[in-house]
């Protein structure tokens, strides 16, 4: 039995035009991982092979160590999941949500239930279609929360939501990770988001994972660097390169292997390093999609 | 814990469709009050007694089980500790029960009256009618659970609605039914032992399909 919360081994799905190829990765316990892609990059899809919901044609899928989807339904006792385009029974209270799922999960903390109640201004007597959009995302996460499950996953959970409704779920999220043995798998397009909560990135872009690592690896490895090169020479190559945008003398090079020892190679090599920039995650999203496009030749 | 998921699930749909079994049960019975008048009475409770068991089914179906999918409550359904081959099973036991629940209150009181009135001779017609109805229920149950096509769903409402006076046009006037109506006791013709079969076993079939077809998808979203 696999220790990890989430794995992902060659797990392939083929529909008429989108294709999941050979998607691997693994979450281990007490880890977030944002999981970020552009839009029909197929987030909704993994997590939905996850859940049970979708049957994948290639792999193998183990969620809290049991295989899927044979086993979804003991999988899925310690797994609150949350999707954007979830709805809860609109003509329901939310009151009637929460005594539905309570009586359903032995470990149903009606305590911390009441306590996500006021955190998020939420009254139980109100039905879901009188709720607005961020009081029914609250609403969805709370009946996740209260269960106190091993697992959140969570499918673009602040999509369409105020920047204050933003900060309350990801703050309760990260709350959530103050007990080291339970993981979140959070997919978002939003690298705001990601940024502030994730341990570990993984990027999708068109069906395939292209790349994956601790988040401070990422930061710490993706830069810029101006580079100024003397008049009738050119640029070194050397490896790391991801895009060189060259000005006259002056070269703005992009890369995902920086080290000092890589500034040190280009001034050893005749380049002087003016400057070095670190990039925002959503840059490093962007280069990464960009770079990976070019490199499969799409 | 799946069985008593499976158990939980029936009862919060059992919950859903309360407000309208009993509305069915009620106008279904006051069909039966109001045709007993063989008057003026017969002809709006004839219609009546009809739509109360047509639009159940119908709503049931559409409700229950479509509109789950469309609004996206399925997926909060799914999440929770259950496959979809149980969430199948808990929307067919909810919905049959939903739909027996009036249909077997409205056949006993009409079975009760037509005794009380001297008037089983009848009661091979009724059981063949209402047999007809929960056969055609049973259809349409067969096609929401095989389907998330709305347009499917309407075609399907369309022709189980248009067997209902295709039913009354040529079975309930079939000489093995038609010629026994005014006796005292009931009379078990070849022809509506026949008929009954026949819905029996339409009712069965599409039973055992709505649990075949959807273990047989692959993608419940």
């Amino acid at each position: 039995m696999s220790s990890a919360a989430v794995r992902f081994d060659r797990v392939g799905k083929s529909y008429k035009y989108f294709q999941l190829t050979d998607l691997s990765f693994e979450l281990v316990p007490g880890q977030i991982m944002g999981f970020v892609g552009p839009n029909g990059a197929g987030k909704s899809t993994t997590l939905r092979i996850l859940m049970g919901l979708v049957q994948q044609d290639q792999g193998e899928v183990t969620l809290l160590g049991q295989p899927m989807p044979r086993q979804q339904a003991l999988a899925k006792r310690d797994v609150g999941y949350v999707s954007e385009d979830m709805r809860l029974y609109s003509q329901m209270t939310l009151a009637w949500h929460m005594h539905f799922v309570a009586s359903i999960y032995p470990g149903w903390d009606a305590q911390y239930a009441n306590l996500l109640l006021k955190r998020f201004n939420l009254r139980p007597a109100q039905t879901i279609k009188s709720l607005s959009h961020g009081e029914r995302s609250k609403a969805t996460l709370l009946l996740a929360l209260a269960r106190r499950p091993k697992l959140l996953v969570l499918d673009e959970p602040t999509t369409g939501l105020d920047p204050v409704a933003r900060h309350e779920i990801l703050t309760e999220l990260m709350d959530v990770l103050t007990d080291e043995n339970r993981s979140i798998l959070f997919s978002s397009h939003n690298t705001k988001d990601v940024e502030q909560i994730s341990d570990v990135i993984t990027f999708i872009d068109r069906g395939t994972v292209i790349d994956s690592s601790d988040k401070e690896v990422f930061l710490e490895r993706w830069c810029r660097m101006r580079l100024e090169f003397p008049l009738g020479r050119d640029l070194p190559a050397l490896p790391g390169a991801i895009d060189t945008a060259v000005s006259g003398r002056t070269a703005v090079l992009t890369t995902n292997a920086f080290t000092p020892e890589l500034a040190a190679a280009y001034e050893h090599a005749g380049a002087h390093v003016q400057d070095v920039q670190r990039m925002t995650l959503e840059e490093i999203f962007v280069a990464t999609v960009m770079h990976s496009r070019k490199e499969r030749g799409q | 814990m799946s069985r008593s998921m499976v158990w939980r699930l029936i009862v919060k749909d059992l919950y859903l469709y309360r407000g309208i079994v009993v509305l069915a049960t009620v106008v279904g019975l006051a069909s039966l009050v109001i045709g007993v008048d063989r008057q003026e009475g017969w002809n709006i409770g004839a219609i009546l007694f009809v739509t109360s068991l047509v639009a159940l089914g119908i709503f049931i179906g559409m409700y229950g089980i479509l509109r789950e999918r469309q609004e996206r409550s399925l997926l909060f359904v799914l999440s929770l500790p259950i496959s979809p081959t149980q969430y199948a099973a808990a929307k067919i036991v909810s919905a049959l029960a939903s739909f027996l629940a009036p249909w077997l209150t409205i056949l006993l009181t009409t079975l009760v009256l037509l005794r009380m009135d001297d008037g089983l001779g009848r009661a091979p017609q009724i059981l063949a009618m209402m047999g007809f109805f929960l056969a055609d229920f049973c259809v349409l149950l067969a096609l929401f659970m095989a389907t998330a096509s709305e347009k499917w769903a309407v075609a399907g409402i369309l022709l189980t609605n248009m067997s209902v006076s295709v039913y009354f046009m040529m079975v309930n006037s079939l000489p093995g039914i038609a010629d026994y109506l005014g006796g005292a006791f009931p009379v078990w013709t070849p022809t509506v032992l026949t008929v009954i079969a026949t819905e029996a076993a339409v009712s069965i079939i599409s039973i055992a399909l709505a649990f075949y077809l959807p273990s047989r998808k692959k993608d419940f979203i």
